[in-house]
């Protein structure tokens, strides 16, 4: 998968997980950019994010996703 | 059929553009919550269901204040994090017709709050109480190699702390009280030898289970089981053991659509918003195939046929269902007659008569029907199931009568009843002396009161369908089912009259006779051949005559105007030929009541003359003929033949 087309997928899954199909993903977005990003989403996030791309994030991995552009190299990597 | 979360409601074609529409359309609160109700009846993932959450919380008080549906005030208490079940618990409640108003206490606070007679939960003075706890609550200080009584006393002590709960909070607010055994996380001491060791860690949480299950059976609590829905979901997928250290999350996210259905049908069993009644069609949902046409000796029931056997299973689950007290309606489109016939005379039924508390095998729509047979049980349409192959019927009563719960019907009969049972419509608060005798008390109190027609919005609906007719004349590829249906057809066929295929390759290549072969599809379902019209001119009349040798139709297409757009078809014919009449017969039989009365139904008047009794001729003048209006499209390749 190209970091094209992960980025195409999450912003699907983005607009659905915070319920606005306004956003734009930026590899330095973070929780503060986006409404509705609180803890209870951020699971969401996860979760949604592990099941579309059929992956496992390692308990590790989500603590230390610093911003949308780590998500993305951790799906890229996790799909690789 | 993928068995994913609630695979028991059909899933949406266009879930995004359905939520837009539910939260910008101009209709008041009420008919907005509408909307949204459909929408919660469909298969939905956890974040959709979230999102039409979020759509859900303006909607829940109509303007003048007043809840817009039935609220349950619920609180929510428990041992780990709750906050993702609550958007899915929601909308369960919506799917199932009632709102919830929720109190949830503090993270694992849930024995402080019950003890405390001054705690918010008191002051909230909910209906339900639902304790959802998790297995990590119940560690115990036990050593492996402790024996049966030890086990079994600390087991006990754990539920009497339980018992006290229950017994405060029931006499402190009179509410229902809920609580959910554990589930059995697949970590093995042992290997399969913990179920034998007493103090192995799965085996002590199980005895808490069976214990738990018959303490409250004791004191009249209900159990969430949590442990049986993990075991349907499977644990491998279940278990989350990361989202546990990440949230103190013991339900898996994933599935929180069905964790919240499990507890809203059980809150919605504790006040009364359970079905009551299930109502099935028959052919193809009772037995395999069609019993006005096939007859006793061909519908597939029974041993000998795995099919068979398959619906004969079906029934004896609706049977058990009825023996604990759920109320069993007919609704088919099918000659009285021909309906009852399996019921009294076929030896593989399971189902009889008596069983079914109203009968109701007619022609007309079944939503009209479904009306009837709520008022004659004096219940609510909303205490309805309707079990249906026909996706056109479903579709209908999802439309005409949105409160009666449909849910899909699986392509095979072999799922039949794990669907219906699936889809937990009859969840139980109690099982009574009532409910067992129930159907008998019901029969009693049956009159078959004839009500006034439907006022639902019939042309809408089969606008909503988008049908598309495609009419030809008789060919070689058609030829085979052509000679199937004039072979077959029994019910909606007007003179019964068979003919071999060869006959068929006749009509076909003889040029003074007119022959359709009509297909349709609509939006649901292609319905393939469906009509099949013969008619050549008659010979020595005064004036120029067309005879409508054959007219059949499926009767799986009835009530959808066909018959109007057939006829069109065949009085354009006869006006380009030149046909002064076109005249046809009803030849009576013992299985074509239906059409008694099809052509003074399309405007031909009789005629009398010297005829078997059983033989009454119609007639129609084609210059009086003005086409019929339908909402099928038609699509007519030879309409202009030389």
């Amino acid at each position: 998968m190209t970091r094209d087309q992960a980025y195409q997928e999450l912003t699907t899954i983005f607009h659905g997980v915070f319920d606005d199909e306004r956003i734009t993903l930026n590899d330095q977005m973070t929780a503060k950019d986006v409404q509705n990003w609180d803890s209870l989403n951020h699971i969401n996030l996860i979760i949604a994010t592990e099941k579309h791309f059929k992956i496992r994030f390692e308990t590790a991995e989500v603590i230390g996703l610093a911003n949308v552009g780590a998500l993305v190299d951790l799906v890229l990597r996790k799909t690789a | 059929m993928s068995r994913t979360d609630l695979f028991w409601l059909p899933s949406h074609p266009d879930f995004a553009h359905a939520l837009k529409r539910c939260r910008t359309s101009e209709g008041t609160p009420g008919q907005r919550l509408e909307l949204l109700q459909a929408l919660a009846n469909h298969n939905l993932d956890f974040v959709q269901t979230a999102n039409v959450y979020r759509t859900l919380q303006p909607l829940t008080t109509l303007t003048d204040g007043t809840p817009a549906l039935p609220t349950i005030k619920l609180a929510l208490l428990g041992s780990s994090t709750l906050d993702q079940l609550l958007p899915s618990l929601h909308v369960a409640a919506l799917r199932r017709g009632f709102l919830l108003n929720c109190y949830t206490g503090s993270f694992n606070q849930y024995q402080q709050e019950l003890l405390d007679s001054s705690s918010g939960l008191y002051a909230f003075q909910p209906d339900v109480i639902a304790l959802v706890l998790h297995e990590g609550e119940l560690e115990t200080e036990l050593a492996l190699d402790a024996p049966t009584a030890v086990v079994t006393a600390a087991v006990h002590k754990k539920v009497d702390e339980w018992r006290h709960l229950w017994s405060l909070a029931k006499t402190r607010t009179g509410a229902a009280v809920i609580h959910s055994t554990v589930v059995v996380p697949p970590l093995q001491i042992f290997g399969q030898l913990d179920g034998l060791i007493p103090a192995s860690p799965p085996n002590v949480l199980s005895q808490f289970n069976t214990h738990l299950k018959q303490k409250a059976a004791e004191e009249g609590v209900l159990v969430l089981d949590l442990e049986g829905l993990a075991a349907r979901i499977g644990k491998y997928d279940w278990c989350n053991f990361s989202m546990w250290f990440h949230a103190k999350q013991s339900l898996p996210v994933a599935h929180s659509p069905i964790c919240g259905d499990f507890l809203a049908r059980l809150i919605g069993a504790a006040r009364g918003f359970s079905k009551k009644c299930l109502v099935l069609d028959l052919d193809n949902t009772l037995w395999g195939g069609i019993i006005g046409d096939d007859g006793l000796e061909h519908i597939l029931l029974g041993q000998g046929h795995a099919v068979g056997e398959a619906f004969q299973a079906f029934q004896r689950y609706v049977k058990q269902l009825k023996d604990r007290g759920i109320i069993l309606a007919v609704c088919s489109k099918n000659d009285e007659v021909n309906a009852r016939l399996p019921f009294e005379k076929h030896p593989e039924m399971i189902l009889h008569s008596e069983d079914i508390a109203v009968f109701f095998a007619n022609w007309e729509t079944k939503a009209a029907n479904l009306e009837r047979i709520a008022s004659t049980l004096n219940i609510g349409v909303d205490a309805l199931v309707f079990f249906d192959d026909n996706p056109a019927e479903r579709e209908q009563i999802r439309q005409l009568l949105p409160k009666v719960a449909v849910p899909e019907t699986p392509p095979d009969p072999a799922d039949y009843a794990f669907t219906l049972s699936e889809a937990g419509y009859f969840e139980a608060a109690a099982f009574t002396t009532e409910d067992k005798q129930r159907t008998a008390s019901y029969q009693t109190i049956v009159q078959q009161a004839q009500l006034s027609a439907s006022p639902h919005d019939l042309e809408g609906f089969l606008k909503g369908l988008s049908m598309e007719m495609e009419a030809s004349r008789f060919n070689d590829l058609g030829l085979q089912r052509i000679a199937q249906l004039i072979n077959k057809s029994n019910q909606f066929n007007l003179t019964t009259r068979r003919y071999t295929e060869a006959q068929v390759k006749e009509f076909a290549s003889d040029t003074s006779i007119f022959t359709l072969q009509i297909r349709l599809k609509d939006r649901l379902a292609d319905h393939g051949m469906i009509s099949v019209i013969i008619a050549r001119p008659l010979p020595e009349t005064r004036e120029k005559t067309l005879y409508i040798d054959t007219w059949l139709m499926s009767c799986r297409v009835l009530g959808r105007q066909v018959e109007s757009a057939v006829l069109n078809l065949i009085m354009e014919h006869a006006q380009r030929q030149g046909y002064a009449w076109v005249v046809g017969d009803y030849i009576e039989t013992a299985k074509n009541g239906l059409v008694r009365d099809h052509y003074s139904r399309l405007g031909f008047s009789p005629v009398t003359q010297e005829s078997p009794k059983n033989v009454q001729r119609w007639r129609l003048p084609v210059s009086e003929f003005s086409a019929r209006t339908t909402t099928i499209h038609v699509t007519a390749p030879e309409r202009t033949p030389s």
